[in-house]
């Protein structure tokens, strides 16, 4: 069984539709790149997955179980973790803090001491900071701390949406080899990114939206050797519409 | 020297108030008009138990404290929860609505002449400069252990720390797998008790009438502003700040202004640290 | 009879400017003037000072009109550039100095205020005289009207009202929505100036405690239930005002109330109709409709 399966997902805010029957499935180990011009509504399908714009029709399940009429904070804890592009971490809290409060209230000492161990280990950066205010981290280090977070709880599905966007150019390898650290550690990853030949080279599969619908999928590598898809997807950056999330 | 002493201790309640005032800001994002109000609530909830019911005075501010705080709470679920998806300044209207049911109802139950508790007959200590009454001692002891239990709770308890991150970053708050709703709830909770225990001590100290948090209102907004909006300790010091500059003003300039001096520190700030003096970032 | 209806019809005129005042804040903008009445004050006094040494009316009310706005032009610019929130506080904080310095100052009369104010029109016969003056507010108001709309209609109330609707579109607007909200916290605050020259030449004198706090939520209640149109506005406020003033009479038909208790029952009507609009019916009855959108549904239902 596929470990995410959404199926014809419509969502949207107040009037406007931004996913029009999108589909998507993740499967246990894999990376899943999802790309496409800005506005195509990535960012977007990972917020209906968790719950933040509700889906309007269509199904999302998680290893078989129906998400859609679940609240965010449910899904979450069923192990689905999810890292936003922006303020994903919270400044005015401590990095210890930021962490911590991934693992539910009721979780016994030394398991949380252990979660936390475990994670470092991943971000040794960290380790040192963990006394210090979100809010004195540099861009790296904060977006380091960010995949930290979505994996403090041990996730049984990792969302990313477009981790390398907020960060100096010469962060983004080490962002994009922490994700694939995530990966062969045996959490499968849904990545969307809009360094899309990167991120293709990375996956397992990709999928490619357009205007909020599946333009085209397969596995990676033969996407990134599609003469068709390197015109349209990978060559220039398409000048795409910057659609604001609320139009009025 | 005998206004400075009493600046310390109208301070400590204006502190008080702003605690209760900034704790709701910081989450819920927009500053309740109905606080002074509540702070009149809990004042004469005590009176009518203590002269009203005859009850002694202590047990009489613990129900009070206890009866202001479940208010809190019913106004926080009828009025302000129903407008959790609409714009911040309609909680603030609707702030004023409760700020004005509170003071229709004290005025209708209680009357709009002055009142006062029975306390028993107050001595006076005489510290050399100046004296201090018990009410004054009570005043400051329950101030200064209030806030450092409150500051406890948001920055050393789970349920503070989860305050803390939905005022920082809502909507990272829910992916985050914090029960929003739960958080809300305390935080009213909270604020709802500090206020309503500055409201008991403010009525030993000034004296009742149904106008008697409204007054106070003005003040514990600029000290919330002064101290940050969000920081505890802040909005303690600048409660001290504000106390001390009021009562001040009363020898220097004139005690019927006390209030414009309240107001002149508030537009100081907003002119020249609009984020407070403690907001680092 | 006649006289007294002309008087009523004139509170209503002064209430009706009041509305359409607050209204260009809260119905258009979503500005948040919990001092409103402060400025009506400030426009009644400063008329009264001058026509009392001896300036000619119109040219007091121009100068009152400008102190007004002038006054609310730095609580806008101290204010509007943070959260919507602070302007909130400000007005509050202003209104409540602007009251004790009323109170407290011998110049403007203290707590006796100011009395013996020329009366519009008082060289007139006292027989016409009140219809002649029913006649000028209720031009100057229909003139006032007039401006909203024409105001509310150009490209600049739609900038407002967008403000008012979506932080996206104000934030795209980035600073100049500052701006945008300082003009009309200015000349809302200059239109209750108005209100207030014309109601202080009207009755004749000024006291503090005619500009009561609670005639800001008084107000602001009764455009909240009429809606951001300025017809619903300045309606929902007079028909609010009048209902509110009526229940004075009840206690001449043997309910046995006392006066102060009907007032108190009065605030906890504003108190609780504030918290059930705010859920219920935000839009109020009649929200603004912009002409151009009108016609454009006309067309689709056609």
């Amino acid at each position: 069984m596929a470990v995410l399966e959404a199926h014809h997902v419509v969502a949207g805010y107040g009037d406007s539709v931004v996913l029009d029957g999108v589909s998507v499935s993740v499967e246990e180990t894999e990376l899943v790149a999802v790309i496409g011009p800005n506005g195509a509504g990535k960012s977007t399908l990972l917020k209906s997955i968790v719950g933040l714009v509700p889906p309007r029709s269509g199904s999302v399940t998680y290893h078989g179980t129906e998400l859609t009429r679940l609240t965010t904070e449910r899904i979450v804890r069923m192990g689905l973790s999810y890292v936003p592009q922006v303020e994903n971490v919270f400044p005015s809290l401590t990095v210890r803090e930021n962490l911590e409060l991934m693992l539910p209230a009721q979780t016994p000492r030394p398991e949380r001491q252990r979660h936390l161990e475990d994670t470092l280990r991943l971000f040794p950066v960290l380790t040192s900071r963990l006394p210090m205010s979100a809010s004195v981290l540099s861009g790296g280090e904060r977006q380091m701390l960010a995949l930290a977070r979505g994996l403090m709880n041990r996730p049984g599905l990792l969302l990313l949406d477009e981790p390398t966007a907020a960060v100096a150019p010469i962060v983004v390898d080490e962002i994009l080899r922490k994700v694939e650290e995530i990966r062969g550690s045996g959490v499968p990853v849904l990545l969307v990114e809009q360094n899309a030949r990167r991120a293709l080279a990375m996956s397992d599969r990709g999928y490619i939206l357009e205007s909020g619908r599946n333009a085209l999928s397969g596995p990676a590598r033969e996407l990134l050797d599609d003469p068709e898809v390197g015109r349209l997807y990978l060559g220039l950056r398409t000048p795409g519409s910057d659609r604001a999330p609320r139009s009025s | 020297m005998q206004a400075a002493a009493d600046g310390v201790v109208v301070g400590a309640m204006v502190g008080l108030a702003a605690l209760g005032l900034t704790l709701v800001w910081a989450v819920e994002r927009f500053p309740n008009i109905a606080q002074g109000d509540t702070l009149t609530l809990a004042a004469y909830l005590t009176f009518g138990l203590s002269v009203g019911a005859q009850l002694p005075i202590v047990p009489a501010a613990v129900l009070a404290v206890g009866g202001t705080t479940l208010a809190v709470q019913a106004a926080y679920q009828t009025a302000f929860r129903p407008l959790r998806t609409s714009p911040r300044v309609t909680l603030l209207v609707a702030s004023i609505g409760v700020a004005l049911v509170i003071r229709a109802i004290v005025s209708l139950v209680w009357g709009t002449r002055l009142q006062s508790y029975d306390l028993p007959v107050r001595r006076a200590i005489s510290l050399g400069l100046f004296h201090v009454s018990l009410v004054d001692i009570v005043i400051l002891v329950t101030v200064l252990g209030l806030v450092g239990a409150v500051y406890w709770i948001l920055y050393r308890s789970r349920a503070g720390i989860e305050m803390r991150a939905v005022a920082d970053v809502p909507d990272l708050a829910r992916v985050t797998g914090i029960d929003t709703r739960r958080v809300l709830r305390f935080t009213w909770l909270l604020s709802g008790f500090v206020t309503a225990v500055a409201g008991v001590l403010l009525g030993a100290k000034i004296g009742l009438t149904p106008l008697l948090g409204w007054n106070l209102l003005l003040a514990a907004f600029a000290a919330t502003v002064l101290g940050s909006v969000g920081h505890p300790l802040g909005a303690i010091a600048g409660g001290f700040v504000l106390g001390l500059a009021m009562e001040l003003s009363t020898v220097f300039i004139s005690p019927t202004f006390k209030e414009a001096i309240a107001f002149v520190i508030l537009a100081a700030v907003l002119l020249f640290r609009p984020r407070g003096l403690l907001a680092g970032r | 009879m006649a006289p007294y209806l002309a008087s009523l019809l004139l509170f209503g005129g002064i209430y009706a400017m009041l509305a359409l005042g607050l209204n260009l804040q809260w119905g258009h903008t979503g500005l948040v003037n919990l001092g409103f009445v402060a400025f009506f004050a400030l426009g009644a006094y400063s008329a009264a000072l001058l026509t009392l040494n001896g300036v000619p009316l119109l040219v007091a009310a121009v100068i009152a009109v400008v102190i007004a706005g002038l006054v609310a032009y730095p609580l806008g610019r101290l204010t509007l550039r943070l959260q919507d929130d602070y302007l909130a506080i400000v007005t509050f904080g202003f209104a409540e100095v602007v009251r004790i310095l009323l109170l407290n100052t011998r110049w403007v009369g203290g707590a006796d205020g100011l009395t013996g104010i020329p009366q519009l029109f008082g060289p007139l016969a006292a027989d016409v005289r009140p219809f002649i003056q029913l006649g000028a507010v209720l031009m100057v108001v229909a003139l006032v009207l007039v401006l909203a709309r024409r105001l509310t209609e150009s490209p600049y109330g739609r900038v407002l009202r967008a403000i008012r609707d979506s932080a996206e579109a104000a934030r795209s607007l980035g600073k100049e929505t500052e701006g945008y909200k300082v003009v009309a916290l200015v000349l809302g605050s200059a239109l209750a100036g108005l209100a207030g020259a014309i109601y202080a030449h009207y009755i004749g004198y000024v006291s503090p405690d005619q500009f009561d706090p609670s005639l800001t939520f008084l107000i602001f209640t009764g455009i909240v239930i009429g809606g951001s149109s300025h017809w619903g506005a300045a309606v929902g406020t007079l028909v609010f005002i009048a209902a509110m003033e009526a229940t004075r009479f009840l206690g001449d038909v043997g309910l046995p109330i006392s006066q102060s208790d009907f007032a108190q029952l009065r605030l906890l009507v504003i108190g609780l109709l504030l918290i059930v609009l705010m859920q219920r019916k935000r839009e109020g009855l009649w929200p603004y409709r912009h002409r151009e959108r009108v016609r454009v549904t006309r067309d689709a239902a056609a």
